[in-house]
């Protein structure tokens, strides 16, 4: 029985999940809902099967949005946090338009920033897009991990002579990683968000994204399709976020005691 | 022993002047508000060679002195001149220790921050890891480690930079007495065999009187109260147990009268 438990424990989700599909399908063809209110999950299955070139095709756009978006999230929050710690003048000069930047609704610029770039360029404008909504976590975070080391290891650099450069690579980065990719964790989340807000903003023809397919669809009452592109962006979340986790396992599971208790 | 004897550090002869030092944490608070700063024309000297304690209750300066001490804080006036002590180690309360990496590699990150070659780290690590006696957990995680271990590793660290001048911060306030009394031991060996300057800060009486030869009892903020030499250090290179001599003892009553306490009556 002990050795059956973890298997049992992986299967339970599953089979929560086909119990859940069973029931959908069986009550929407009880319930006689139409089609184009709720679509059976077979229905689903078979339209992502119908667009599936079209689908992937608009999946790796969207990826590509939000792994650049995400890309410069951490590079712009790292570097900033970084910059922010060195230099109290610097934060005290940059941190209110930080905060204004973050808690403007990113809905609400996304237009100006779509004409800024104009059509030739819709592309760079949805990173970007995406970057405003995914940034605001991974510098919050870093300058948190950067602001937490022990002072006292600080001084031991200090008496090493250690030079700013060293000081970051051998210091502050490692010990600030845990918290840097917790904010990792949640700025890849927020880039697929930002991705899919701006794919519906820049609107027709721009995109061929998935977000954009689902109003498409919408638009054309296929409504399966949408759920199937809407299944297609979830997966894309999952995918994101277990990547995550599996670099922070990689980074950290050696010696942070975060993964003290699964290792003994 | 020997390999280490082969590249031993160069000994120190000239003393360490602590010259009428002011200083103040918050410096810049102090010289708008009339308070006293924390140490006010203050004057010292450590003995090339020297082994001197620091004793005196929690905020009267005893850390900011060895901070000053090792150029990690700048007094507002006056001077130190370490002389020819121009390696410093630290050791810290806390073992200070970078969780990711191993043993070896801890201490011998500064080393490699002073830019010395590969080979040069690999002896000296190697020789700091025979000092306190951890050969066998050289490629452990600290997190693998005892309390005791892990301040043998930050010891071995201050150890391999192979300083003139060896600064610890109560550094086995928090281990277990028998722990701390095999520290205390290998300590003196370690400080026998290398012949550095050392200034060991700590709140224990007992533990000032065994290891140092000379106590500097610090009383309110950043007031020497009293200098007192403990005797019987001669006599003590022939071995036998140092707790219970009563050099040992009339030391450790000299140290609490001078910080107004009466060891006989209890506080």
């Amino acid at each position: 029985m002990n050795r059956l438990r973890p298997v049992l424990l992986a299967a339970l989700p599953v089979l929560v999940g086909l119990a859940l599909l069973a029931l959908w399908e069986i009550w929407v063809a009880r319930a006689d809902i139409p089609v184009f209110v709720l679509p059976p999950p077979s229905a689903i299955g078979a339209a992502l099967i119908d667009h599936f070139g079209q689908l992937t095709a608009s999946l790796l756009v969207t990826l590509e949005i939000t792994l650049l978006a995400f890309f410069w999230a951490i590079v712009s929050g790292i570097g900033l946090a970084v910059l922010f710690t060195r230099s109290r003048l610097i934060e005290r000069s940059f941190y209110p338009y930080v905060i204004t930047l973050q808690v403007t609704p990113v809905v609400a610029i996304a237009p100006i920033i779509l004409i800024w770039f104009g059509f030739d360029n819709v592309n760079s404008a949805m990173v970007l897009i995406a970057w405003i909504v995914a940034f605001f976590p991974m510098l919050s975070n870093s300058v948190q991990g950067l602001r937490s080391i022990d002072p006292q290891l600080h001084d031991l650099l200090t008496l090493a002579g250690a030079g700013s450069l060293q000081r970051l690579w051998h210091l502050e980065l490692p010990a600030a990683l845990p918290t840097i990719l917790t904010g990792a964790k949640i700025s890849g989340g927020l880039a697929l968000i930002g991705a899919v807000v701006a794919e519906f903003v820049a609107g027709s023809g721009a995109s061929t994204g998935l977000a954009w397919r689902i109003i498409e669809a919408g638009n054309r009452l296929e409504i399966a399709t949408m759920f199937a592109a809407l299944l297609l962006l979830s997966l894309l979340g999952i995918a994101l976020f277990y990547t995550l986790t599996f670099i922070e396992y990689l980074c950290l599971h050696r010696w942070h005691d975060s993964f003290q208790e699964a290792n003994r | 022993m020997t390999a280490f004897e082969t590249n031993a550090p160069t000994q120190p002869v000239q003393p360490i002047i602590v010259d009428a030092v002011s200083f103040d944490h918050q410096a810049h608070a102090a010289a708008t508000a009339t308070a006293k700063p924390l140490f006010d024309r203050l004057n010292c000297r450590f003995e090339a060679g020297s082994f001197s304690a620091l004793v005196g209750p929690s905020g009267c300066g005893k850390s900011s002195l060895l901070r000053l001490l090792a150029g990690l804080a700048v007094p507002q006036n006056g001077a130190i001149n370490r002389g020819d002590h121009a390696a410093v180690g630290f050791v810290f309360q806390e073992p200070t220790l970078l969780a990711w990496r191993n043993v070896r590699a801890n201490i011998a990150l500064p080393l490699k921050l002073s830019g010395l070659a590969q080979d040069a780290i690999d002896r000296r690590v190697s020789d700091a890891l025979a000092l306190v006696g951890l050969h066998e957990r050289a490629d452990a995680l600290p997190r693998q480690l005892s309390g005791g271990q892990k301040m043998r590793v930050s010891l071995a660290r201050a150890l391999a930079a192979q300083p003139q001048l060896l600064l610890l911060d109560e550094p086995f306030a928090a281990l277990d007495e028998l722990t701390r009394f095999r520290l205390d031991d290998d300590l003196r060996a370690i400080w026998q065999a290398q012949g550095c300057t050392i200034v060991f800060v700590t709140h224990s009486v007992t533990e000032a009187a065994y290891l140092a030869e000379r106590v500097l009892v610090m009383t309110g903020a950043g007031h020497l109260a009293a200098d007192i030499a403990i005797a019987g250090q001669a006599a003590r290179q022939s071995g036998g147990n140092f707790r219970a001599a009563p050099d040992f003892h009339s030391a450790c009553d000299a140290i609490a009268n001078a910080l107004g306490h009466n060891m006989q009556g209890g506080a």
